[in-house]
């Protein structure tokens, strides 16, 4: 190769290896930039989910528990349940169903639990995570962990 | 005084346009029993640009935030001049848009199009596709409805069983671990600014390749008369195609203006009858038939790398139809599109009827 052309060639490489070296703090930077950060929100462990006159019988109602929906359900023989209201499907919020027996079902793909939050029917792979309740005078309280 | 031409007066200045103007009237499109498909790509081009002035029109009221995004979008079509047939062209071009660049795909696809030396061409269109159906999935959750909320929902969960990298693609598409107000302003930085962005550079450089390479003749063709010349025949039979496409678009956006849900609660339970778009009917319909545990794997991850493994090969087309770069006709690449053609027709009726 003419000492010319060797040399314009080692200066291009230069470039292109300078450039590229530039380049990879800032693809690091953008990358970090749009992980989004963890909230660090300090989470409760129980909460009063409602009044025991605020649930009829054979009834269901859905309130926020650290951020998240859950299910609170009077169930027809007057018991109270809390389970995630989240599909573990795809993350659908389930519906219950006491007219036609008492269980909880999701609209989107039609996965249904029973009142111990076992899939009973539909793609749904594992049960729906359930909370403690317990009844303080005429409070509903649910906290987190299994009752 | 000597009158000077605009044009050469332009010219002058400008020789490009003359350059462009010369090669322009040198192109020509081939005519064959086939030709009336080579519209389709002129077509496609003709859609995102409505789709492009529309969505910036709708970027003047649209707020991105979960408490007004339902509100405005109510606001555009009650209250603002034309605002509900903008929205409704919006709406209802981006349906033609992936009706006009699927057939341009398949067609392609059967005219074996993508073989030497238009490789790259296949490859830029099928990323071009692809970026087509991320303009569809981002722009549905902006009206911030129920219906909207839980399709995302519904859609941005799905990557999640992907191995390794499934949790990450979530948290980036949401912004977090929900859709909420982070993943709403999310999918409309990425509907507004970087998908369009990317799909400029994609299209000019689609186009500037096909205008380089000229338009592709099928294997065996025989032209029985002289093909088209490009300026002015063929861009009038383009003019009439783009002309029948705004009459057919505006007349679906006059008598079925797109309407808009109530707004989302994400506390509330999903109603029934939540489907997505037609477009995503196959893969929906795929995930509803295939087990929940496949052989101890999972149902929804055997989807989902079947689909990555899929769209891979089907990018990687030209590079494996080696017979189509010798003027020869493949069998086995005629039924591959046959079979993947009727398996989304059916999927797409099974799903809309069960």
């Amino acid at each position: 190769m003419e000492p010319d052309k060797s040399r314009r060639s080692f200066l291009t490489r230069i470039l292109v290896a300078w450039a590229s070296i530039t380049a990879i703090p800032f693809i690091y930077g953008i990358a970090q930039f749009i992980y989004p950060p963890l909230r660090r929100e300090r989470l409760a462990e129980s909460i009063l989910a409602a009044k025991i006159t605020d649930i009829p019988t054979n009834s269901a109602r859905i309130i926020k528990f650290n951020n998240k929906p859950v299910i609170v359900v009077r169930t027809a023989q007057d018991q109270f349940k809390a389970f995630s209201a989240v599909c573990t499907h795809l993350g659908c919020i389930v519906e219950y169903k006491g007219e036609q027996g008492g269980y909880f079902q999701c609209n989107c793909h039609g996965s249904a639990f029973d009142l111990t939050g076992k899939n009973i029917r539909g793609p749904a792979p594992v049960p729906l995570p359930e909370l403690k309740v317990s009844l303080k005078d005429s409070d509903i309280i649910v906290s987190a962990g299994i009752s | 005084m000597e009158r000077i031409r605009f044009k050469d007066w332009l010219n002058e200045r400008l020789p490009l346009v003359g350059h462009l103007e010369s090669f322009l009237r040198q192109k020509t499109v081939p005519r064959h029993k086939y030709s009336f498909f080579y519209l389709f790509g002129g077509l496609s081009l003709f859609l995102f640009g409505i789709q492009l002035v529309t969505g910036i029109l709708l970027a003047l009221y649209y707020s991105p935030t979960p408490e007004n995004a339902n509100e405005s979008v109510r606001r555009i079509i009650t209250e603002v001049n034309f605002g509900w047939l903008i929205r409704s062209i919006h709406v209802w071009g981006a349906n033609f848009m992936v009706v006009v660049v699927l057939i341009h795909m398949f067609s392609t696809y059967f005219m074996k199009a993508y073989r030497n030396p238009r490789e790259f061409m296949w490859l830029t269109g099928s990323v071009i596709l692809l970026l087509i159906l991320g303009f569809a999935f981002t722009g549905y959750l902006l009206p911030w409805d129920t219906t909207a909320y839980f399709a995302t929902q519904i859609g941005t969960e799905i990557p999640k069983s992907i191995p390794i990298v499934g949790d990450l693609v979530v948290t980036l598409l949401r912004g977090g671990d929900e859709v909420g107000a982070e993943a709403l302003k999310r999918m409309y930085t990425i509907h507004v600014t970087v998908l369009p962005i990317t799909a400029i550079i994609l299209i000019l450089f689609h186009v500037i390749l096909q205008q380089v390479l000229g338009t592709s003749k099928p294997i065996g063709i025989e032209e029985r008369k002289p093909p088209f010349p490009f300026l002015p025949n063929y861009v009038y039979r383009d003019s009439i195609a783009w002309t029948g496409t705004l009459i057919l678009l505006l007349g679906f956006a006059m008598i079925h203006p797109q309407e808009l849900g109530e707004r989302a609660d994400p506390f509330a339970s999903a109603p029934t009858g939540i489907r997505p778009e037609w477009y995503f009917l196959p893969l929906y319909q795929t995930l509803r038939i295939v087990p929940t545990r496949v052989l101890s794997l999972s149902g929804e991850m055997l989807v989902n790398v079947a689909l990555i493994v899929g769209l891979t090969a089907w990018v990687a087309i030209p590079f494996m139809d080696r017979k189509a770069d010798r003027e020869q006709q493949d069998p086995l690449f005629q039924v591959v599109g046959i079979v993947l053609l009727l398996y989304c027709g059916f999927s797409i009726i099974l799903a809309l009827l069960t």
